[in-house]
């Protein structure tokens, strides 16, 4: 597995960095830099560029190729209960984009080792995932984990380049487990497939639409070391095995039951967007829809043959998003606007109730305007004004379970280059301070009806996800060239108060890229 | 030009935060209970009003209660949706029962009604009715079993299981031929209805195994035994008097000291306060395999073999029990026996569960894992309308032992409803042949 890991990361890697032989003669500083030089408007640009295959005909980017080696800490009780008090991460990411002749390519590659200490109350791979159904325990744990993925797509244009078509693939793959009673391990794998189709309506005005299919499983087993764990009773109540079934609704899960649970996952998207000029500038505009359907089934009798395995419930998740993105040249300078909005509806229905327990329902907008200036035809400095609100609401009908928060983050994205002299070799320095404001929030959860859970989990997450806080982030990297590559040293710093919760949350990072 | 973006941007946001929150389909139901009394008592008139009524919330363990009123109804408003254990008792006085029913008793008569696992949603509905049997009265009571053992590194494992059976009555009582029997049915919390063998409640449908004569009420009538042993003795050699008891232990020794195996080692607990001295015992099980842990202590007696399963007298130290006790002047090893009906070939391996008569059944015990987790009940109302179970777990030296339910003079009326789950209390150490 390793080694065809290891193929697939070449060949991405050298399927960006290839070009024409004629092209590599012509190379010269201006032709270099834009591609070479990681500033913060082009980020922003690539991320939302390569969101779907059909718009990478429209990115204001010709080629980009980057493979980063990164270490992340993160630690600190200001947290959400589920959440690790520390996290250790060393990563690997490749990925490139360029155009060769009328078609254009991009694809990535990304592993993650990741150590996450002190985690309780959750079994899962993905502690913010709005599903209900998943396996915890209360006794805390190290967890390992790994992470692979991989994707790819191209797109061309066709008939006198009116026609444009896309195909894109994304694979998924990761291995989670703790060391420590209850021992659980978790395996998930999904694939996505997409294709696109779009009509160029005037040189500077485009169509187009996609459709896809995604098809993911995630298995969770849990097992015993300690015999006499395996067979707790509720002397050993932090280590049994519970499973949850909605908000704040949790079964235990005795010897006599298997503690194994499965998700299928399927699901359609489909999407469209505009692309052109407008009011002078570069506009796009993408509207996505994705439905997911996640079946968990868990095992019928004790002889944990999966064949046995019964459907317990189902949870249906339908996501919106409307995306803005906009570009324009002020004299020398660019402006750069994105609106995104997200809107999610989850429902389960639970087989045993014969009937939907679970609502989910979210909306967020993510926005930032931002300002760069050049200096003989050089981005000197960048600043973005960013924002962010969201608000989320659980149900449990069962349970009689009701939560909802709401907050906003209003934050300022400064990027500083320095270009002292001709040789392209400079600093960069970042700071990005955000406050998190509070809205509205509650909590409704019935005495009679409250669990460990409920004031274990539920209470506590309350309180932090309506915290107000300050965070302030910096960074400073180095770029030099390097054999007529680019390469870059980076570090960041994160840390975030809360102004009515005790605890801080400190995240380190360090980075070296090599551009291409 | 840049106002107009960030009106749009407020737009958004105004749209975002104005979603209606929706509740599920899931919702309340209202419980409606009705209580009547089971076919063979409704000749008499048993009164129906004042009947306590008891739900417990199997996700959670909250209990509700409640009395029903003058017309045998009772509604629990608001219930949430799930699974629930539900309760009906009542306890009608021995002068009261003697003016219904014209039967002299000696001690209160309590009915009950019980229905496990019931799920209430707004499909199903929330109307049950409850029906009120009685059993026998009196008699031999299973008092105590020590079924989970003790720590296995630090205590004797299950080396110190045993039961112990009282004589409830006012008179003595001879044990020769009691028998005790470990019920076996299916232990499938989920089983696969499919397969075609198995009751809705998920036991085993006996109608459908290998031999099992047409027409027998297989399921109704009678159970299987997994392992039935039976006092020795030729009538009159073990008496007991009112208020004693027997103690019938896997191995009748003290426990807390070492003790030398049945392969020549010397076992030593290392904490002996986590376990029990049953070198008392009357009886004991020994079942000569060769077993290690398979003791035959001198100078207690052994129960009698009329069916053994593994290597020992080993009880499921989970929960996941049912015991029966009965006496009979018949040879329980001369009624048929049936292969599970799961079997599909006979052999001569195939495992035969000898078929004992309910109406033979003088007492019944269930126990459970614990209050989810469950497997399929054993024991019908009749025998044993609830359950008992250890919160602490297996290997945690904690055992089940029945309540006193009065003293007269100095001998103890033990409890007997013919729920477990009313008559039975925990207790963190056992003590044989003494009371909580």
């Amino acid at each position: 597995m390793r080694n065809i890991i290891y193929l697939i990361l070449i060949s991405v890697s050298l399927l960006c960095c290839l070009q024409p032989a004629a092209a590599q003669k012509q190379a010269d500083t201006s032709q270099l830099e834009p591609r070479l030089v990681s500033y913060r408007f082009r980020d922003y640009e690539y991320a939302y560029y390569t969101q779907q295959g059909l718009l990478l005909q429209h990115a204001p980017i010709e080629r980009l190729g980057s493979i980063t080696l990164g270490y992340s800490y993160l630690q600190g009780g200001l947290r959400a209960r589920q959440e690790a008090d520390k996290v250790n991460v060393a990563s690997l990411r490749s990925e490139g984009l360029r155009k060769v002749k009328k078609i254009t390519l991009q694809g990535y590659f990304g592993f993650t080792r990741s150590w996450e200490d002190s985690i309780g109350y959750m079994h899962s791979a993905k502690p913010e995932d709005p599903t209900p159904y998943y396996l915890l325990a209360i006794k805390q744990g190290h967890w390992d984990r790994l992470h692979y993925e991989l994707g790819a797509q191209a797109s061309t244009a066709v008939l006198n380049d009116k026609l444009l078509l896309s195909v894109g693939a994304d694979f998924d793959l990761s291995s989670n487990t703790r060391n420590s009673d209850p021992r659980p391990e978790i395996s998930k794998y999904a694939l996505a497939l997409n294709w696109g189709v779009g009509y160029r309506i005037t040189p500077k005005h485009t169509i187009g639409a996609w459709a896809g299919y995604a098809y993911g499983i995630e298995t969770t087993n849990v097992g015993y070391s300690s015999v006499m764990l395996n067979a707790a009773g509720d002397a050993y109540r932090e280590y049994q095995t519970f499973l949850s079934k909605g908000f704040g609704n949790v079964l235990v899960q005795r010897s006599g039951d298997v503690r194994r649970m499965r998700e299928d996952d399927k699901g359609y998207r489909a999407g469209g967007y505009y692309d052109g000029k407008w009011m002078g500038f570069h506009t796009s505009l993408l509207y996505k829809f994705q439905t997911s359907r996640r079946t968990y089934v868990k095992p019928a009798a004790a002889t944990a043959d999966s064949r046995n395995d019964m459907p317990i419930a189902s949870f249906d998740l339908e996501q919106q998003w409307i995306d803005l993105f906009m570009e324009k040249h002020k004299g020398s300078d660019l402006l750069q606007l994105r609106i995104r909005y997200n809107s999610g509806e989850g429902s389960d229905y639970n087989n045993e109730l014969a009937g939907n327990n679970y609502i989910y329902n979210n909306d967020n907008i993510n926005a930032h305007i931002g300002y760069v200036h050049y200096t003989q035809s050089r981005p000197q400095y960048e600043l973005f004004l960013k924002g962010y609100y969201d608000k989320t609401y659980k149900a449990d009908g069962t349970t009689s379970h009701r939560w909802s928060n709401s907050y906003a983050t209003i934050g300022v994205d400064f990027s500083y280059y320095t270009r002292p002299n001709a040789d392209k070799r400079f600093w960069v320095f970042n700071a990005h301070p955000a406050y998190r404001k509070g809205i509205d929030h509650y909590l409704t959860a019935p005495t009679a009806q409250q669990t460990f859970f409920t004031t274990d989990v539920l209470m506590p997450n309350t309180a932090y996800y309506a915290r107000n806080a300050a965070s302030i982030q910096g960074g400073i990297a180095w770029q030099t060239p390097w054999k007529k590559q680019m390469l870059k040293f980076g570090a960041d710093a994160r840390y975030e108060k809360a102004a009515d919760l005790e605890g801080r949350r400190v995240n380190l990072q360090a980075k070296v890229s090599l551009f291409y | 030009m840049m106002k107009n973006y960030f009106l749009l941007l407020l737009a958004v946001v105004a749209f975002a935060s104005c979603r209606k929150e929706t509740d599920p389909a899931v919702q309340p139901v209202d419980l409606d209970l009705t209580i009547s009394y089971a076919a063979k008592f409704q000749a008499y008139t048993f009164p129906v009003s004042d009947v306590s009524l008891k739900i417990t919330n199997l996700r959670n363990s909250k209990v509700q209660e409640g009395k029903t009123s003058a017309n045998g109804t009772y509604t629990f408003p608001a219930t949430s949706a799930g699974s629930y254990d539900i309760d009906a008792t009542i306890t009608i006085t021995a002068a009261q029962y003697e003016q219904i029913t014209g039967i002299e008793t000696e001690a209160d008569v309590v009915f009950q009604a019980s229905i496990k696992n019931k799920l209430i949603n707004q499909a199903v509905g929330g109307e049950v009715t409850l029906e009120l049997t009685s059993g026998r009265i009196g008699n031999w009571v299973i008092k105590q079993v020590n079924y989970g053992g003790s720590h296995r590194a630090n205590g004797a494992l299950f080396r110190d299981q045993f039961m112990e059976i009282y004589n409830n009555s006012s008179d003595t009582l001879y044990a020769d031929s009691l028998c005790i029997a470990d019920v076996y049915n299916s232990t499938s919390p989920t089983p696969d209805q499919s397969k075609g063998y198995y009751l809705p409640a998920g036991q085993y449908d006996w109608t459908k195994s290998i031999g099992m004569p047409a027409g027998t009420k297989a399921n109704d009538d009678f159970l299987y035994a997994k392992s039935l042993y039976r006092v020795p003795g030729n009538g009159r050699t073990y008496p007991v008097a009112p208020g004693k008891s027997i103690v019938i232990a896997q191995n009748a020794l003290n426990h807390k000291a070492p003790f030398t195996n049945a392969n020549g080692v010397v076992v030593t607990v290392l904490d002996p306060s986590l376990t029990i001295d049953l070198s008392t015992a009357n009886f004991e099980v020994f079942l000569g395999k060769g077993f290690a842990s398979d003791i035959d202590v001198a100078g207690v007696p052994n129960m009698e073999i009329l069916s053994s399963n593994g290597n020992d007298w080993v009880l499921d130290n989970t929960g996941r029990n049912a015991w029966v006790i009965f006496q009979t002047s018949q040879n329980p090893k001369d009624w048929p026996a049936y292969p599970d009906p799961s079997t599909t070939i006979v052999s001569g391996s195939t495992t035969m569960y000898i078929q004992m008569p309910k109406a033979q059944v003088i007492d019944g015990v269930e126990t459970q894992p614990g209050l989810t987790g469950q497997v399929p009940k054993k024991l019908d109302n009749n025998l044993d309308a609830g359950f008992t179970y250890l919160p602490k777990g297996p290997y945690t030296s904690q055992a089940v032992i029945r309540k006193v339910a009065k003293t007269v003079g100095t001998r103890k009326i033990l409890q007997d409803t013919n729920n477990s789950s009313n008559d039975f209390e925990n207790i963190d150490l056992s003590v044989p042949f003494g009371f909580k």
